[in-house]
């Protein structure tokens, strides 16, 4: 027989279970902080940290003032382009911000509702070939009949 | 029991292993390792700061649409929001009755006005304290928009100061004038030829495009150009003319 005597089993039995316990708690931590991949963690804050620069630089496109000599900001004449239907004029105004501004992207401006429903946007410019990017919107009310918002759309 | 030594040994082992599985339960939903950086920050910087920022930027905007409309709308109620203490005679607006005058608590109107436009225009319960500056109009909020979040809680009070590029220190300058013309010919049995006399070439008579004279009991109905030449830039573009539409009454007794 190969268990001879059966006094010291339930203490050897005892001791593999703990030591089985402590091993797989400590393997366990260990994979949970090697595995931790710093590289990526920062890839995800620096995007967070771009969307953020974007958000702010919609802000200060649309209360960017305009030097027309009637104290209008960018944001009053993309009103005004939509009513009118205006985009030459649009497309002119954003590519001077655009260049004053050392900025690359593009922006769009949507009717609420088309820009809810993935439609194609009012106006928009751009002055960068590129797919997907950082994207930040804004909606307007226009007070006007024909649209009662816009969102103004800018991604770079 | 022959040896008590190996058994401490053991409960010892079953402490420590219960401590660490104590631990790992309660930080079972805690992120171990290198966290991600600034991520409460950035969550709060983009879903609060940003958030306020873009409804105050929205605040502006309807307030500069209502400051425009309420700046065209009094001016053709002759600066009352509701009613002249004067009178309100053929929907005309007077600025005096018999020989006293209902000068205007201009802010007042215009707080009145602006308040009645935001909240049916927009359904905003938001209550403003109104007055103007120069050209500007300047809202204070009664009341926060709070932004709030499992972890984070942003409170903004949603005043404006917008550039309406008019101001109503133009009223000042028309009652004053109004009550000149008032002194001068109340007591003139030919109204007509005093008022054509006196009158300042940006008064106009009944309507400002047709000047035509017309009274009633000594009751003159008035269209006046903007002194200050103002215009009201609308949001589509066009420029509409402020034009102040009031009655004066030339009576003794």
């Amino acid at each position: 027989m190969f268990i001879k005597n059966k006094k010291g089993m339930m203490d050897d039995f005892f001791d593999l279970l703990f030591t089985s316990l402590a091993l797989f708690f400590i393997i366990f931590f260990v994979q949970v902080i090697l595995d931790t991949d710093t590289e990526t963690k920062t890839e995800i804050t620096l995007t967070e940290l771009h969307r953020f620069d974007n958000d702010v630089q919609l802000l200060h496109l649309l209360d960017y003032p305009l030097s027309d000599g009637k104290n209008q900001k960018m944001r009053d004449i993309i009103l005004q382009y939509v009513d009118a239907h205006n985009e030459a004029l649009f497309k002119e105004k954003m590519r001077e911000y655009f260049e004053k501004n050392n900025l690359e992207g593009r922006i769009a401006v949507y009717n609420s509702q088309d820009y809810l429903l993935d439609k194609e946007p009012l106006f928009s410019f751009s002055n960068v070939v590129f797919g997907a990017g950082k994207v930040s919107e804004v909606e307007l009310l226009t007070g006007n009949a024909g649209h009662d918002s816009i969102t103004v759309v800018l991604t770079t | 029991m022959k040896s008590k030594k190996g058994a401490l040994v053991h409960w010892i082992v079953l402490g420590l292993l219960a401590a660490i599985g104590l631990f790992a339960w309660l930080t079972f939903e805690t992120e171990l390792g290198v966290q991600i950086k600034g991520e409460w920050q950035l969550d709060y910087l983009r879903n609060f700061y940003v958030e306020g920022q873009e409804e105050l930027v929205q605040r502006d905007q309807e307030a500069l649409f209502a400051g425009k409309e309420i700046a065209l709308l009094l001016a053709n109620n002759g600066g009352f929001a509701e009613s002249s203490p004067c009178g309100v005679i053929d929907e005309v607006y007077y600025w005096n009755k018999v020989g006293s005058f209902c000068f205007l608590e201009v802010d007042a109107e215009v707080d009145k006005a602006f308040n009645v436009f935001f909240q049916k225009k927009y359904g905003k319960d938001q209550k403003y304290t109104v007055s103007h500056q120069g050209k500007e109009l300047v809202g204070k909020s009664e009341e926060a928009i709070i932004l709030a979040g499992p972890k984070a809680k942003h409170t903004i009070f949603p005043h404006f100061r917008v550039n309406l590029g008019y101001s109503f220190d133009d009223y000042f300058q028309l009652q004053n004038e109004a009550k000149s013309i008032v002194d001068l010919c109340k007591w003139k049995p030919d109204l007509r030829l005093c008022l054509e006399d006196t009158k300042l070439p940006h008064w106009k008579f009944t309507n400002c495009d047709t000047d035509s004279y017309t009274e009633e009991n000594r009751r003159v109905v008035f269209c006046s150009e903007s002194p200050g030449k103002y215009t009201i830039l609308r949001l589509d573009g066009s420029t509409v003319p402020v034009r102040y539409r009031f009655g004066l009454d030339f009576t003794t007794s």
